[in-house]
């Protein structure tokens, strides 16, 4: 009799167990789908409301900007411009319908790189007009890299069996680019294809970045880091004999970032800087015309009118701007040589302003907090690494560019991401942006969807 | 610019400016706002003490180093042992150049082999079972649902006993409390890659100690190492029977004998 009334409290406690975590997985059910996410269809979906708004406020913001562009431009090219800028605007707008209404995808990293290739294009169309259709082609090209990396990521098979023929083609592309390059401002790494040309290391850095973040199982084998080191190696010795030391030192710091998330090692770091230090002195002391590259150096104000004529113009003037700027058109930056490509962080600080300046320099810090940030939530350890180093590549090329043209580091005539005029530049940055898209499980609806399916039911 | 004056001029580069810095904080900053938690989308449950490890990343590795996501703090594991990937069509495991090697229900595997739920995933000594409930194994043969209420280790042996009709012994690593069955009749210990359980360890010799079933008794015999084989802290000259409890010391590697591991 006892045992049966067990058996019975027994029964009476497990029904109640039963209904107690039904309720409490129907709760969790509702609870885990993030407020800014719908299931509808069984499908996990963005909403799309705040892009909207978001999407409204930064025509108006680009619009305002092209409409203070066109002050000081002859009344012949007006019609020509407006109508680019105004393709621009439709470019973005036939963007945000696609990935942001019909695909649903989040437009936050987009939406930063609309507004920076518009200063760029604000900048262009100011100070040369008629270059401003080169420069148009380039960043809605850089967009369309850009969408097409974002998608070719999707698939972590597709991008392991692409990475080796990826490196060698880069490899390939820098070898072709000695032998067919002539010296052009000292360097040798512009490649002119009929009428128009191409800086095949500005591409190469999308796949150094490609080449070098790998899956777990690859870095966990020795052979592979092996493989990278050689293919490192050989990028920077052949940037080195284009003479192009810029590109070779963005190249070399990337490296260090690569191998230190790869090793998780920081002595392999010291080691590695110390055979570069060496091989730099090396370098110096038995070929003086590297050395005479940097010959203006900190010494900038003794040659203001020879070698330091372009960093102290850039001093001088980028202090005229103030705070808020003098407006576009109104800057004396401009005339100098180079003004919109190595010059153009003085172009934008004498004309936009200190405060664009800054926001500027904010959104390339902001990237890579995000790629560090939402490394641990990556899919594989090659979005994490390969976010981490995009991000850090397009910080340091910021650094050396604006810290170059302030002579606190060697001048060394690298671009300004997203805002110097330049299409292998803006295609290189817009390619590097896809790696930090990527990163994020977001992005790929069919992954957060299993995400969920998998929750319901562990 | 002209029609707007010299204070309407100021007022628009302010608002310019101010709102570039507005946009480019808002569009990035809306990155960061990140309220998933954590999403459990796997599990591995260690066989020896019944422990289960979540997994909440689409990869992970497993090893002895303290580097690794899962650590298995063995000696017969490797530093760097395997890494468990979730990709297109299910999980997979690799094999990152580990000493002893991986077997998936009881295969031994070669780089990579697909892993389904339910599948009992041995690492030297230690022994692991996967649970994914969206893969599952498509021939049901190798995953009988009748022992799907039994613990993933258990549910091997009683498969073990039904086919041989008869006990099955184990040995408990002590560290670790990892566990190996003894499922045939002749098992050599040491640290060559030839041997049945492997102790990468230089304090065990690479021919150690051979364990023997005769009849329903083990019998364990030193094979000349240098460190000697102890059996409950005396020195095992020629062969000695195995009882229940006994305690083997192979090289500094203690392990615990148990006769009948279904019983216990």
């Amino acid at each position: 009799m006892a045992e049966n009334v067990k058996k019975k409290r027994n029964s009476v406690y497990a029904s109640d167990q039963k209904k107690r975590t039904a309720k409490k997985s129907t709760k969790k059910q509702k609870n885990y789908i993030p407020p800014d996410l719908e299931l509808k269809k069984g499908k996990v979906r963005e909403k799309i409301g705040k892009w909207f708004v978001l999407m409204v406020f930064l025509t108006l913001l680009e619009a305002a900007m092209d409409l203070s562009a066109l002050n000081g431009i002859a009344e012949e090219q007006l019609p020509t411009v407006l109508l680019l800028l105004g393709g621009y605007l439709a470019a973005q707008w036939v963007y945000y319908i696609v990935a942001g209404l019909m695909l649903r995808r989040r437009m936050e990293l987009e939406m930063a790189g609309f507004l920076l290739s518009n200063i760029s294009l604000v900048i262009t169309a100011s100070v040369y007009p008629d270059r401003l259709t080169t420069q148009l082609v380039a960043v809605i090209g850089g967009i369309l890299v850009f969408a097409f990396l974002v998608w070719f990521m999707g698939n972590v098979n597709r991008v392991t069996v692409s990475r080796m023929p990826i490196g060698l083609a880069a490899v390939g592309l820098l070898a072709l680019t000695l032998v067919l390059a002539e010296y052009n401002n000292g360097a040798k790494n512009w490649l002119y294809l009929g009428s128009f040309s191409i800086q095949p290391s500005e591409i190469v850095k999308v796949a150094f970045v490609f080449v070098g973040a790998a899956t777990l199982d690859k870095i966990q084998n020795t052979r592979s880091i092996a493989k990278y080191v050689v293919f490192a190696m050989v990028c920077v010795g052949l940037l080195f004999l284009m003479l192009d030391f810029g590109t070779a030192l963005i190249f070399f710091a990337t490296f260090l970032i690569i191998a230190f998330l790869r090793s998780g090692d920081i002595k392999t770091i010291v080691l590695i800087c110390t055979a570069a230090l060496m091989g730099g002195v090396f370098i110096i002391l038995y070929k003086p015309y590297v050395a005479n590259r940097f010959a203006t150096y900190r010494h900038i104000w003794d040659y203001i009118d020879a070698g330091g004529m372009q960093q102290t113009r850039t001093i001088i003037y980028s202090l005229s701007g103030g705070l808020f700027g003098v407006g576009l058109g109104n800057g004396k930056l401009r005339n100098i040589f180079a003004a919109t490509e190595d010059l153009v962080f003085g172009v934008v600080c004498e004309e936009l302003g200190m405060i664009t300046a800054i926001a500027i320099l904010l959104a390339y810090v902001l990237f890579l907090i995000y790629a560090i940030r939402s490394a641990k939530y990556a899919r594989s350890s090659f979005y994490a690494i390969a976010a981490c180093s995009a991000a850090g590549m397009l910080l340091f090329q910021a650094i050396l560019n604006v810290f170059g043209v302030m002579d606190i580091l060697p001048f060394t005539g690298v671009t300004l991401p997203f805002i110097s005029r330049g299409g292998s530049s803006m295609l290189c940055s817009w390619g590097l942006l896809a790696f930090l898209k990527s990163v994020d499980i977001r992005t790929y609806p069919k992954v957060m969807r299993e995400l969920y399916q998998q929750k319901e039911r562990i | 610019m002209e029609m707007l004056g010299a204070y309407g001029g100021l007022l628009f580069r302010v608002l310019l400016c101010v709102s570039i810095l507005f946009f480019l904080l808002i569009s990035l900053l809306l990155l960061f706002n990140r309220n998933y938690g954590k999403n459990v989308i796997a599990r591995f449950i260690n066989a020896a003490n019944g422990e289960a490890v979540d997994i909440s990343s689409w990869e992970v590795s497993l090893g002895r180093a303290k580097t690794c996501d899962i650590v298995l703090n063995n000696p017969t594991v490797s530093r760097f042992h395997a890494v468990v990937v979730r990709r297109g069509k299910g999980w997979m495991i690799f094999d990152t150049n580990s000493k002893t090697g991986i077997t998936v229900n009881g295969k031994k595997i070669d780089k990579k082999a697909f892993i389904y739920d339910g599948d009992i995933i041995s690492m030297g000594t230690s022994v692991l079972s996967f649970r994914s409930p969206l893969f599952k194994r498509a021939d049901k043969k190798e995953n009988p649902p009748a022992y799907r209420d039994i613990p993933a280790d258990r549910r091997v042996v009683a498969a073990a006993k039904r086919s041989s009709g008869s006990a099955i012994s184990a040995l408990v690593n002590m560290a670790d409390r990892s566990l190996v069955l003894l499922f045939s009749e002749e098992y050599i210990i040491g640290r060559a890659s030839d041997c049945d359980i492997v102790l990468p360890v230089m304090t065990v010799s690479k021919h150690q100690s051979r364990l023997v079933k005769e009849g329903s008794v083990w019998r364990l015999s030193d094979m000349n190492s240098r460190g000697g084989t102890q059996l409950n802290g005396l020195d095992v000259i020629g062969s000695v029977p195995l009882r229940g409890g006994d305690v083997i010391c192979a090289g500094g590697i203690y392990f615990k004998f148990i006769e009948n591991y279904m019983s216990e």
